[in-house]
């Protein structure tokens, strides 16, 4: 048996196999590296964003309880002023109810597939009608 | 042979290193996530509170028949003695309170203290209260052994006679008390310098407002002993320590068990 030719042959095949592996572990690292970059930044940006549709939607519902607009509890009324406070590229709805059974509502059509971000206020009105107002906030698509 | 445990080792560490940023860039994901959930739960508790807050203030403003107004240091308040639309306050409070706690089971409002109506001028000890909504006594009470008030002024708005001003039992002091009796055309002043720790007793007579002022140990009382209902303005001029304000005891409980979140606030009503 000529062992020499043997071993040799072993050992340039190890060399063979051990580059292969390094290439699959960085290749499998690179995958897990990017993976979590990409989960990262997309999770991270969405979230931050949701919160500031959240504060968009409490802040426009703030200024139409500051600026006395809802204090008629016109639907016309607070669906115009609404428009002119909401930033452009954001969609609102309110369901107002008060203490005496009054229901207002501001619709729009709540498209699929995006993030609602929602929340309440309550006010009182200056003849004293006791009122909540829940709203529904969305970036248009 | 040492080359390939070499070149073992630096695979292993690059590939370590390359594992434990990932885990890092997790770890760091989910910590925002979590931020950014407290960041809205938070900012929904303020919305609450501050919605609920303000509406009280409304309510009180709007129905309880006391002005406040504070400017720099001086409190003034003037209400109707007695005053017949407290108890019209109180059913609005009772009502809110009702629509509120059945709206939302996260909130409660303590309005245990609504018969004494006790406002608070702040960052003060000093009280504004009633033994009752009907009383025609009112109680201005300073929970602090300390003295915050530069003078003390007193008016009767009335629109029958003036009356006369009897100091029945002054202490001298520093502390200026000026009690005025005025109709449409005319008005009476007295400034009388008393030591508010101790006893003192000025009576209105013979007039539109017949009132016992009785002030002992830092206690201030206004009682109508007449029949009219009498608008009183009591103006305090207070040391200039901090911001003035005045907080009315309608605690607003706001609680998020599961998050361990909780929320307990006065109302501000100036």
């Amino acid at each position: 048996m000529n062992l020499p030719h043997l071993k040799s042959h072993y050992i340039n095949k190890k060399g063979y196999i051990f580059t292969y592996d390094i290439i699959i572990a960085v290749f499998v690292f690179i995958i897990i590296i990017t993976a979590s970059s990409f989960y990262s930044s997309t999770s991270n940006e969405n979230k931050l964003a949701n919160v500031q549709i959240k504060n968009i939607g409490s802040d426009a519902l703030n200024i139409l309880v500051k600026t006395e607009a809802m204090d008629k509890l016109d639907e016309n009324g607070i669906k115009n002023e609404l428009e002119t406070i909401i930033p452009k590229k954001y969609d609102m709805t309110l369901e107002i109810i008060t203490n005496t059974g009054e229901e207002l509502s501001i619709t729009k059509e709540i498209p699929s597939h995006v993030f609602i971000a929602s929340g309440k206020r309550y006010l009182v009105t200056t003849n004293n009608k006791i009122v909540k107002v829940e709203y529904k906030i969305w970036q248009k698509e | 042979m040492a080359k390939g445990i070499i070149y073992s080792i630096t695979t292993f560490i690059i590939g370590a290193l390359i594992l434990t940023l990932s885990i890092i860039i997790f770890a760091n994901s989910q910590n925002t996530e979590l931020r950014a959930m407290e960041i809205n739960l938070l900012n929904t508790v303020y919305d609450l509170q501050s919605s609920l807050s303000e509406s009280i203030a409304k309510l009180f403003t709007n129905t309880a028949g006391i002005k406040i107004n504070v400017e720099n240091h001086t409190v003034t308040i003037s209400e109707t003695i007695p005053n017949r639309q407290l108890k019209q306050y109180k059913n609005n409070i009772t009502e809110f309170k009702d629509f509120i706690e059945n709206d939302n089971r996260l909130v409660k409002i303590d309005n245990t203290k609504i018969n004494n109506l006790p406002l608070k001028i702040m960052p003060y000890k000093i009280s504004y209260e009633r033994e009752s909504l009907d009383s025609k006594k009112v109680q201005i009470k300073n929970n602090d052994s300390k003295n915050y008030y530069e003078s003390i002024s007193i008016t009767f708005n009335i629109t029958g006679m003036l009356g006369v001003i009897i100091p029945d039992e002054i202490n001298s002091g520093i502390i200026p008390l000026v009690i005025i009796i005025q109709n449409l055309t005319n008005k009476i002043t007295q400034t009388i310098n008393i030591d508010i720790s101790k006893e003192n007793e000025i009576e209105t007579e013979n007039g539109g407002a017949i009132f016992n002022i009785d002030i002992e140990d830092g206690e201030i009382e206004i009682e109508n002993e007449g029949e009219n209902e009498v608008q009183v303005i009591i103006k305090l001029d207070l040391q200039d320590i901090s911001k003035v304000s005045v907080v009315y005891p309608s605690n607003i409980l706001i609680q998020f068990p599961e998050f361990e979140v909780y929320s307990e606030k006065n109302t501000k009503i100036v």
